[in-house]
């Protein structure tokens, strides 16, 4: 163990400088841009397992992962303008297209879990699950339009 | 060219998304009279993204503030300084007990929605401060019948959200959030400390969504019928959830067993016996969020047996969409009730008029208490109204009797439930202004001798129906039997 930590120890001291460096430009929207595309494709299965299956869980299951979707992608909206504003992260930058398409799957998602929060089966069926389905499409538009730049490594996606 | 392609064709998609669930709107000028009296006026439901939401904030009475009565009728604070009374109720000797009570604790929040929902129904029931202990039961004591209380006795504290209470044979029952309790009680008593009784166990907690109890006593003094509401909007806690619930049960005062009297009644309260047919009355309050005109609450005699169509269905065999899977069995057995009183009022009180000393045009009916609306953009209910009752049916419009619980956008109290007192005058709680008001005749006629709300003329010798005689005050024997001309 001690040997261990005197090991690491050293190797952070080498690179030291080149770390600092790169940490200075990590781009904050990394921690918060995965939870929407994560939540919102969750969100279309509980979708379909609800409508599936009928059971009241899936529902409520859907509910918080549109929720936690729409925190965590508020955050990344936040955490984005930051990133713009900071000098070494600025270049990495998501294009334009894929700005505007994270945008609309979010609001999307927002007038979803309007429409889950209504009550018992027409929560789902048939319009939250259509509006699941779009947004997960959108999802995946706005991962085709970031992997055309630099950002797809900053996405994670 | 690749991403103008992805932009359009993202952009139809949205634009579908976003129209289709948006398509249909409710009209602004729907009058809710057309869904008062046995045959209202059903829209077709409609599904707003966001829920129709209009909450008055309460800010109170000032002193010397009152609702307003109609020419005839005088209305005066019977008690303030009280802590959310939600029910009154007249014990033989003319005592009455005012049931305080606040919503128990413990509904675990199964969607994001819950922990809004729960923030603006504290806003609807003045409860956003420091709350005072509540859950108490007052004995009020008008000793010489002048209709101004002399006495103020708490009789029970620290209870589980009681709602309903009867009394019979030197017992005290009171239906609590989870329990039906019997209390040894002599009239007269001040004080309770026996120990209580469970005599039944009802649907309660964790999440006992309604969870209000109300109590009648049979005419014949030997069951009492309790009201269990549903434990949710529309089954969204699961159909396991509603087992006895959104029912009204039948409990045998000396053993407890209980039964299922009749179903499908969403929440009811203000459970009464119609003194002329001796029939169980109540009011119902019905399913929220299909829009500010659905469902109207109504007020129904309640047939043994019947089944009155929550969840699957409203008003007969309308079908509510939102429960799956559809039942259409159940739908088919639905029975119609007897009387709308229009949507989202929330009738919570119910009391017949007769025997009582208000003047002729509330000689025979009912007072229904409208706790008032929340899922409508324009207010509705905030009052106490009333139906005019012939051999007991009820016999045309209502009349609103008790007003001015709205002043503005705000509320100053919102009343709950109804009850004859002592003197024959109509007590109304108000959970919201945290006060008891009397509406009595103008000319300050009272009954001869006190009335319980317990009716239980059927159960001894019978006796002839009694009108009340117009009389001042007369000095009161205290255990005048029940009625007597």
């Amino acid at each position: 163990m001690d040997r261990f930590f005197v090991v690491s120890f050293g190797e952070f001291s080498m690179n030291d400088i080149s770390s600092r460096r790169e940490s200075s430009a990590y781009p904050f929207q990394l921690f918060f841009v995965p939870f929407p595309f994560v939540c919102f494709s969750l969100a279309l299965c509980t979708d379909i397992a609800f409508w599936q299956s009928g059971n009241l869980m899936w529902l409520n299951f859907s509910a918080w992962l549109l929720f936690a979707g729409l925190v965590f992608g508020g955050l990344a909206v936040v955490a984005g303008l930051l990133d713009l504003v900071r000098k070494r992260t600025r270049p990495m930058r998501p294009s334009f297209l894929a700005i505007i398409l994270f945008l609309v799957m979010l609001v999307l998602a927002f007038v979803n879990s309007l429409v889950h929060a209504g009550d018992g089966w027409t929560a789902v069926v048939p319009y939250g699950l259509l509006l699941s389905a779009v947004t997960f499409a959108v999802s995946l538009m706005a991962v085709t339009a970031s992997s055309r730049k630099y950002a797809r490594l900053a996405w994670r996606v | 060219m690749v991403s103008s392609r992805i932009l359009l064709s993202a952009a139809l998609l949205s634009g579908v998304a976003v129209i289709l669930p948006a398509c249909s709107e409710q009209d602004g000028n729907f009058d809710p009279s057309q869904q008062i009296g046995a045959d209202p006026v059903l829209p077709e439901p409609s599904r707003n993204l966001i829920p129709d939401l209009k909450v008055a904030e309460v800010i109170g009475w000032k002193d010397g503030e009152t609702p307003t009565v109609p020419e005839g009728l005088k209305i005066t604070l019977y008690q303030k300084d009280l802590v959310n009374p939600r029910t009154v109720h007249t014990l033989p000797n003319g005592d009455v007990l005012v049931v305080q009570s606040r919503a128990p604790a413990g509904e675990p929040p199964s969607r994001p929605k819950d922990i809004i929902r729960g923030w603006i129904m504290s806003i609807a029931h003045g409860e956003t401060g420091e709350q005072k202990p509540s859950n108490i039961i007052t004995l009020l004591r008008d000793s010489n019948r002048d209709g101004t209380v002399d006495e103020r006795h708490e009789l029970l504290t620290k209870l589980d959200s009681p709602f309903g209470v009867a009394f019979a044979d030197n017992t005290l029952y009171v239906a609590t959030s989870s329990n039906i309790m019997a209390y040894p009680y002599e009239l007269g008593q001040n004080e309770i400390t026996a120990e209580p009784k469970i005599l039944t166990p009802l649907p309660g907690g964790p999440i006992n969504h309604h969870w209000t109890k109300d109590l009648a006593l049979s005419p014949d003094g030997t069951m009492l019928y309790v009201s269990v509401g549903s434990n949710s909007n529309i089954v969204e806690n699961g159909i396991e959830a509603e087992k006895n619930r959104a029912a009204i049960l039948q409990v045998d005062r000396q053993t407890g067993a209980f039964k299922l009297f009749a179903s499908g009644l969403r929440n009811p309260n203000g459970l009464a016996f119609n003194p002329e047919s001796k029939e169980l009355w109540a009011v119902i309050n019905e399913r929220d969020e299909l829009g500010p005109n659905l469902v109207p609450d109504y007020m129904t005699s309640v047939k043994e047996n019947a089944f009155y169509g929550w969840p699957w269905s409203y008003y007969g065999n309308h079908v509510d969409a939102r429960v799956y899977p559809p039942r259409p069995d159940m739908v088919e057995k639905a029975i119609k009730p007897d009387y709308a009183l229009s949507s989202h009022v929330a009738a919570l009180g119910l009391t017949f008029s007769l025997n009582s000393a208000l003047p002729a045009p509330y000689a025979n009916g009912a007072f229904i208490g409208e706790h008032g609306s929340w899922n409508r953009n324009a207010f509705n209910g905030y009052r106490v109204t009333y139906v005019p009752f012939e051999n007991g049916k009820p016999a045309g419009k209502t009349q609103d009797v008790v007003t001015g619980f709205i002043q503005g956008d705000k509320a100053r109290g919102r009343p709950v439930g109804v009850g004859i007192d002592g003197t024959g005058a109509l007590l109304v709680a108000d959970d919201a202004g945290n006060a008891v008001w009397r509406v009595a005749a103008a000319d300050g006629t009272v009954t001869p001798a006190p009335v319980a709300t317990d009716d239980v003329s059927a159960s001894g010798p019978a006796s002839p129906a009694s009108a009340p005689a117009s009389q001042p005050a007369a000095p009161a024997a205290p255990s005048a039997p029940a009625i007597q001309p």
